[in-house]
C-alpha cells in the first residue's frame, strides 16, 4: 500500500488515474480513512459507484483488494473462518496407522489419553484453518482494502459481529484465541439502506454519502469510461439523464446504467440523440415497464428541452 | 479557532438534532487535525464525515456549520467589507459636519461608543460587542422572552448609556451642525443595535435550540392528545418516537441461532463424511407473521388519540406489516385501504369525515367485527381496541369480545379515559376487562409510546 498521502487532491487525481471520478468529498474520504486508519461507510443510491470506489482506492493504494459480499444468513464460518472438516476426516484416515504405532505400548485408557494430549492440538491448528475474507484481511501481510459489500442485507447479529473489527481491528475465534490485525486493512462498508444500520455501527465509520453526479460531474465520469464518444453526444445524453432523474420514476438511472447506455450508442455508430435510437435502447437505462412506459409518452417533449 | 470552539460547535449540533458521541467528537479532532482549521470548506467536509452519519443529519450538520462559524469568522479574520459599511456611518456626514461647522463640529463625540462609531474601526467593534456578549452571558440564552433582555445588555456593556446622553444633549443645543451630529450618531446607534439583535437572534436559535427542543418534547409527550394538535411539529415528534421503536425492535424474523438438532439434515450431510455425523444440524425456528387487528373508535371525544394511534402505527409499517385498521361512531367498517399511498395525515381527516359521527354502540361494533373477521381470528392475531367503551346504555355484548379473545393471541384496549373513571356514568369498560390481556389508558403520548412499546414486544 502507499506509504503516504499528503492531501485530498493527491486523493482526488489519484482515483481519476483508475478512471474513478469523484468530488472533492468522496476524495476526502478516502484521504481520512487513510490517514486516521477509521472505516468508511458509503451510502448513497445503488449504481452510484460506491462498490467501484473501494476497487478503485485499492487500485489507487496498490494493495490488494478482499471483498466480502454480504447476504441474509451470512455467519461468522462464510466471513471470518472454517475448520476444513473434509482435510481434518481425510488426516485421520491416512495417520490411522501412524496412531496406532503412537499408540501401541499404551495398555490403559488414560495412558492412550495421555499420549494424545501430548500431540497438541494437532486436528484444530492453522494448517486446517479455512480463512474467509475477514480473516484473510487481518492476517494479510501488506495492508489490504477491505470491502464489506451491501452490510444492510446482512442480518443484525453479523452488523454486531462486525464491530469488534471496526473498532480494534481484532477479532476472536474461541479455538485460537484474539486475532489482531498483522496490518491495519483499510475497510469500506456500502449500504443501500434497505434497513436501518444501527447507531453502534454508525458511530465507528466515517459517513460518505454519495449523490446521484451533477451534470459536470457527469459529464466527467462518461468521458474518463467511454472516451470514444464524440462531446457532443456526450452533452446530449447526460443533459437527457438528469432530466430523467427529475421525473417520478420507480428507480432513477445511475451512473453505472449511463455508461452501459454510452457504451451502447458508441456501438450503434450514433451521432445524436434521435428520438427513435432512443426509444430503441431506452431498456438499458430504465428497468421497470412502468417507467419505461411514462418517458416513451414524454419523450418528444423530454429530448426538445 | 482553539479546540474548545470546536467542542462547542458539538454541544450545539445535539442540540439541533444530531446525535454526536465522545469517540465521535474525538474523531472529529482528529480530523481537524489532520484538516487544519484553516480552509473552511475543507473542514466542513471533513467534519461532516465524522459527525453526520445519514442523510437527514448531513443537511442539519451543513446548517449548524454555516450557522456556527458565521460570526467567529468576522472575529477571527476581520473582513472590511460591506459589513462596516452598514454599520458605520457614511463617512460623508461627518465630515461635512466638520467642514462646516468649523471649531465645534471638528470634535471627537464625547462618549466612548460614539468616537468608536465614527472612527472606522470594524475590527476593534467586533472585538468590543464579542466582549460585551461574553459579560452579558449571551451562550445562556435559553427562551425567546429572553431576547430583549440580552439584547439590552449587551448595548449596555457596550456603554450606550453614555451614547444616549451625548445625543439628547446635542439635540437640545439648536446648532444645526449639533443637530446633524446627533442624527448622525442616532442613526449609527440604531444600525448597531440592529447588529446586536441579529447576532442574538443567531445565538438564541444555536443554543435555546437544544433546550428549548427538550422542553417541547418534554411538553409534547405529556399534554393529553386532545390538545397536541396546537403543536406543529407533532407528525415530525410522532416520527422520531415511532423510529426509536423501530429501530429497537427491528425485525428480526430468525429467532434463537439454532432450534433443536434436525436429525434428516445431519444424516444428510454426513454422507460427506463416509456416515459419521460429524456436524450436528439443527433446525432454524422462524417467527410466525403476526397480524395485527385495530379497532378505533372514531366519534369525537376519542378522535384525537385514534388518530395518533393510526400515526403511529402507519410510522412501524416497516416492524408490522401486517396490520388491518376498522372504523366505527356512526357505522363500522374497514379502513386499511385509506393508508395505500396516501398521506397518513390526510388519511385519518378522511376517515373521521367517513366515520365520525356520535352515539358509539360498541355491542354492534363488536358484532360487525366479529362478522367481518370472526372466521380468520387465530393465534398469531392481536385485537386493539381503541375507545372510551360508553355505550350510550346499549347491551355491551361482552361475551363476544371473550370468546373473540379466546381464539386470538392477545386483545388490548386503549381508553382515553382516566382509569379512575372507566365505568362511571354509561361506561362499560369494567365489563369487557377480563378479556382483555391488558387494558390502558392512553392520554398522551407518552402513554401511547409505552402501549407500542410493548405491543412490538408481545407481537413478535
Amino acid at each position: 500500500m502507499k506509504s503516504r498521502i499528503h492531501s485530498t487532491e493527491e486523493v482526488s487525481e489519484g482515483l481519476a488515474g483508475q478512471g474513478y471520478i469523484c468530488d472533492p468529498e468522496v476524495a476526502m474520504a478516502v484521504f481520512l480513512a487513510a490517514r486516521l486508519r477509521k472505516p468508511v461507510l458509503v451510502e448513497g443510491p445503488p449504481g452510484v459507484g460506491k462498490t467501484e470506489l473501494a476497487r478503485a482506492a485499492s487500485a489507487y493504494l496498490q494493495a490488494p483488494l478482499i471483498r466480502l459480499q454480504c447476504y441474509e444468513g451470512l455467519d461468522e464460518a462464510r466471513a471470518l473462518y472454517e475448520w476444513k472438516y473434509g482435510k481434518q476426516l481425510l488426516y485421520t484416515q491416512l495417520l490411522r496407522e501412524k496412531l496406532g504405532d503412537l499408540l501401541a505400548g499404551a495398555d490403559t485408557l488414560d495412558a492412550c489419553m495421555d499420549r494424545l494430549a501430548g500431540m497438541g492440538d494437532a486436528f484444530y491448528s492453522e494448517t486446517f484453518l479455512e480463512p474467509r475474507p475477514l480473516l484473510q484481511a487481518l492476517r494479510s501481510d501488506e495492508p489490504p482494502v477491505l470491502l464489506i459489500d451491501e452490510v444492510d442485507k446482512a442480518d443484525q447479529e453479523f452488523e454486531a459481529f462486525l464491530l469488534e473489527l471496526l473498532a480494534d481491528y481484532h477479532i476472536s475465534i474461541p479455538e485460537l484465541g484474539t486475532v489482531g490485525a498483522k496490518t491495519e486493512p483499510l475497510v469500506f462498508l456500502t449500504s443501500n439502506n434497505s434497513r436501518e444500520l444501527s447507531d453502534a455501527l454508525r458511530r465507528r465509520c466515517l459517513h460518505l454519502w454519495i449523490p446521484f453526479p451533477d451534470s459536470d460531474l457527469e459529464q466527467r465520469i462518461v468521458a474518463a469510461r467511454v472516451p470514444e464518444i464524440s462531446d457532443a453526444l456526450r452533452g446530449q445524453l447526460v443533459a437527457f439523464v438528469q432530466r430523467l432523474r427529475e421525473l417520478e420514476l420507480k428507480k432513477q438511472p445511475a451512473i453505472s446504467e449511463t455508461l452501459d447506455w454510452a457504451r451502447s450508442l458508441v456501438l450503434l455508430h450514433a451521432r445524436e440523440l434521435e428520438p427513435e435510437l432512443v426509444r430503441s435502447t431506452l431498456s438499458l437505462l430504465l428497468k421497470y415497464e412502468q417507467d419505461l412506459a411514462t418517458v416513451r409518452n414524454g419523450l418528444s417533449r423530454l429530448l426538445r428541452e | 479557532m482553539p479546540v474548545s470552539r470546536l467542542v462547542e460547535f458539538m454541544t450545539v449540533l445535539r442540540g439541533a438534532g444530531v446525535p454526536v458521541s465522545t469517540a465521535e467528537t474525538l474523531d472529529a479532532l482528529a480530523v481537524a487535525e489532520q484538516l487544519g482549521l484553516e480552509d473552511r470548506a475543507r473542514l466542513k467536509a471533513g467534519l461532516s464525515l465524522a459527525l453526520a452519519k445519514t442523510g437527514e443529519d448531513k443537511a442539519r450538520f451543513s446548517e449548524c456549520f454555516d450557522r456556527f462559524f458565521h460570526f467567529s469568522r468576522s472575529t477571527v479574520a476581520p473582513v472590511p467589507g460591506e459589513e462596516d459599511e452598514s454599520l458605520n456611518p457614511p463617512p460623508s456626514p461627518g465630515g461635512e459636519a466638520a467642514g462646516e461647522g468649523g471649531g465645534s463640529g471638528g470634535q471627537q463625540p464625547a462618549s466612548a461608543l460614539g468616537r468608536m462609531l465614527v472612527a472606522d474601526e470594524p475590527e476593534e467593534l467586533e472585538r468590543r460587542m464579542a466582549r460585551a456578549m461574553d459579560d452579558a452571558g449571551l451562550r445562556g440564552i435559553r427562551v425567546i422572552t429572553q431576547k430583549g433582555l440580552y439584547a439590552r445588555r449587551i448595548m449596555q456593556g457596550l456603554g450606550v448609556e453614555d451614547l444616549d446622553g451625548e445625543i439628547l444633549s446635542l439635540e437640545r443645543d439648536a446648532r444645526p451642525a449639533s443637530v446633524r451630529r446627533a442624527r448622525m450618531l442616532r442613526e449609527a446607534r440604531d444600525a448597531l443595535r440592529a447588529r446586536v439583535i441579529e447576532e442574538v437572534n443567531r445565538q438564541f436559535l444555536l443554543h435555546a435550540r437544544s433546550y428549548g427542543q427538550e422542553l417541547r418534547e418534554q411538553a409534547m409527550r405529556n399534554v393529553s392528545l386532545r390538545h397536541l394538535h396546537e403543536f406543529d411539529d407533532v407528525r415530525a415528534q410522532v416520527e422520531r418516537m415511532a423510529r426509536r421503536l423501530r429501530i429497537l425492535h427491528s425485525r428480526r424474523t430468525r429467532s434463537a441461532r439454532r432450534g433443536p438438532p434436525d436429525l434428516r439434515r445431519t444424516i444428510g450431510e454426513s454422507i460427506r463424511y463416509g456416515g459419521v455425523p460429524l456436524a450436528l444440524r439443527h433446525r432454524r425456528r422462524r417467527r410466525g407473521k403476526s397480524r395485527v387487528y385495530v379497532v378505533c373508535d372514531v366519534s369525537r371525544s376519542v378522535a384525537p388519540a385514534a388518530r395518533f394511534l393510526l400515526l403511529f402505527l402507519q410510522a412501524l409499517h416497516e416492524v408490522l406489516p401486517d396490520v388491518r385498521i376498522f372504523a366505527f361512531a356512526s357505522r363500522f367498517g374497514e379502513v386499511t385501504d385509506y393508508f395505500r399511498g396516501e398521506d397518513p395525515d390526510r388519511a385519518v381527516a378522511r376517515i373521521m369525515t367517513n366515520f365520525g359521527g356520535s352515539g358509539t354502540d360498541y355491542g354492534a361494533m363488536l358484532e360487525d367485527f366479529s362478522a367481518l373477521c370472526g372466521g380468520e381470528l387465530d393465534r398469531r392475531g392481536t385485537l386493539i381496541v381503541l375507545g372510551d367503551a360508553r355505550n350510550n346504555e346499549l347491551p355491551a355484548r361482552q361475551e363476544l369480545l371473550r370468546e373473540m379473545a379466546a381464539r386470538l393471541r392477545q386483545v388490548y384496549w386503549l381508553n382515553p379515559e382516566a382509569t379512575n373513571r372507566w365505568g362511571s356514568g354509561d361506561s362499560v369498560m369494567p365489563l369487557y376487562l377480563p378479556a382483555c390481556r391488558r387494558a390502558m389508558s392512553c392520554r398522551n403520548l407518552a402513554q401511547l409510546e409505552r402501549f407500542v412499546d410493548e405491543l412490538l414486544s408481545a407481537t413478535r
